[in-house]
């Protein structure tokens, strides 16, 4: 099984997985918005932990939130060393040429707070409701149908790229192939990943092929329709309630 | 003989667009409730074939399901009539979910909510998925994805199934498993056409043979065809083996009677066979 499975505890039982996906994905949306606008550290903070207590809240294991948290922490760590030496603004401290500026490391500071609590709210849209159910939500709302089926096939497809990769892979290594910094290595791993992709696209034909044969005629079957209830409604108005508190903090 | 005709192939004959000839003026048929194997070497032009018939490729000549003939107007009919089961599973659970796989087609017929829950499960059912349902098809062995392929056209409950190397790849429980659900849908009046290199199977899967080579070499009973080793090394195909065996001993004089090619029918000749050394002391 791959490692790559970000609906893994897609099946548990908490009040966010209870929750009805369309407005679960609107009320998360707006709280994302209200988030990602924020302008000052203290309300970046409020929304972490309003971001932090939806994830206790959906009982996703501590490790799968750390794992999926990784990158987005990474990708954001240069915004916290780079911009307090190059924002500019009254001085902290100096080190040799380097000035750490005081609106600098806010401005850092503020970055990396609104980024992690925007990805914890991410995991909870993709982690709390299997992959199909989230697009056919999205396209109940509006999303275009080529665009929700780019999405489904993607998704379904991706794993079986990853299985050819690591396949390709091991039998690059049983060939004693080692992957070096040399032209020879680079040129080895382009063709490999070109192969990869065109045995893709004739596989995208024989998928199609399947598609037609099944009557397919250009649109997906409509999913089932989502029964939105009372507590789904009450659930939608807290998120908001606590999107709209963040902006007043 | 007033048969009804599930398929009938008329002078069908077919190029790729690099000028490869890959079908040349075959004709056949099948009528209702029967089941055929398709056998000729690779390249011989049998998957080619069986695009034909849902109008997926569109050759020189007639292709006729059901009595109706296969052309623009009527294709959403035909592939409603002809369910394709490919050879690679990957290419036909293209949905997250195999529920929503083998509701697919169903669907796509525009059957309502009820009936279309209706027949997934019983598909699902019919090859023993049906604790599957809610699973992601990565997720589930070759094995299954193999009958989760099969559901999928099943669902559709089309009188005519056309199958790509049903058994390739499988371990032998899965292949005698497979076996199974082929024939049990042919008890139920599904007519079959079983493209396959497993030609050990075939006595168990079809009632009549097809050899191809680009055109029809020779068509028969399973007996008729299965037997001649002449036919089959010219394709280089093999005999199966029971039948290579009592071929063999029948060349070398050691038995004249009818071919058997089913494990039951090989097991009462040879008791036959050793009942006939007893009573007469020689070989």
């Amino acid at each position: 099984m791959s490692s790559f499975e970000p609906e893994r505890y897609s099946d548990l039982d908490s009040p966010l997985h209870r929750w009805e996906t369309q407005v679960k994905l609107i009320s998360l949306f707006i709280l994302l918005i209200s988030i990602v606008i924020a302008v000052d550290i203290s309300q970046a903070l409020a929304g972490l932990i309003v971001s932090m207590l939806l994830v206790l809240i959906s009982g996703l294991p501590l490790h799968h939130v750390l794992r999926f948290m990784k990158w987005p922490f990474l990708f954001l760590l240069p915004l916290l060393v780079i911009l307090p030496i190059t924002a500019g603004g009254e001085s902290l401290f100096r080190y040799h040429i380097l000035t750490v500026s005081h609106q600098g490391l806010q401005l850092g500071v503020l970055f990396m707070v609104r980024g992690i609590a925007a990805a914890l709210l991410a995991l909870i849209m993709v982690g709390t409701a299997p992959f199909n159910v989230n697009i056919n939500a999205l396209r109940s709302l509006g999303m275009p149908g080529p665009l929700t089926q780019i999405f489904l096939f993607a998704y379904r497809y991706i794993f079986l790229f990853n299985d050819d990769l690591q396949t390709m892979r091991r039998s690059l290594a049983s060939k004693g192939f080692e992957m070096r910094s040399s032209a020879r290595s680079a040129r080895i791993l382009a063709v490999s990943v070109a192969m990869l992709l065109i045995r893709s696209y004739e596989r995208s034909e024989d998928v199609f092929n399947a598609m037609l044969s099944r009557g397919y005629q250009g649109r997906l079957p409509s999913g089932q329709k989502m029964m939105i209830k009372g507590d789904d409604m009450l659930k939608g108005l807290l998120v908001v309630a606590a999107a709209l508190f963040i902006q007043f903090v | 003989m007033n048969q009804k005709m599930a398929i009938v192939v008329e002078n069908l004959s077919y190029s790729y667009s690099d000028g490869t000839r890959a079908l040349n003026e075959v004709s056949f048929s099948l009528a209702e409730g029967e089941s055929l194997a398709l056998l000729g070497p690779n390249g011989a032009g049998k998957s080619t074939l069986l695009l034909h018939l849902n109008g997926l490729l569109r050759g020189q000549g007639k292709v006729r399901i059901r009595n109706r003939e296969i052309g623009d107007e009527s294709l959403r009919w035909v592939r409603s009539q002809v369910g394709m089961v490919f050879q690679d599973p990957d290419d036909q659970l293209f949905m997250s979910r195999l529920e929503e796989d083998v509701a697919f087609g169903p669907a796509n017929m525009e059957l309502s909510q009820k009936e279309v829950d209706e027949r997934v499960q019983w598909a699902l059912k019919c090859v023993g998925l049906s604790d599957q349902a809610a699973k992601v098809p990565h997720h589930l062995s070759f094995g299954q994805r193999k009958r989760a392929a099969f559901a999928t056209v099943l669902s559709m409950r089309p009188p005519v199934l056309v199958l790509d190397e049903p058994t390739s790849n499988l371990d032998p429980r899965s292949r005698m498993e497979m076996v199974s659900l082929i024939r049990e849908q042919q008890r139920n009046g599904t007519a079959i056409i079983t493209a396959t290199h497993d030609v050990n199977l075939v006595p168990l899967l079809a009632d009549r043979v097809l050899l191809l080579n680009r055109s029809i070499v020779a068509e028969g009973s399973v007996h008729q065809i299965m037997s001649r080793r002449d036919l089959m090394d010219d394709l280089g195909l093999e005999m199966p083996i029971l039948a290579d065996l009592f071929e063999t001993l029948q060349k070398g004089g050691m038995y004249s009677g009818a071919i058997p090619f089913k494990k039951d029918e090989a097991v009462g000749t040879i008791r036959e066979m050793l009942d006939e050394v007893g009573r007469s002391g020689q070989i």
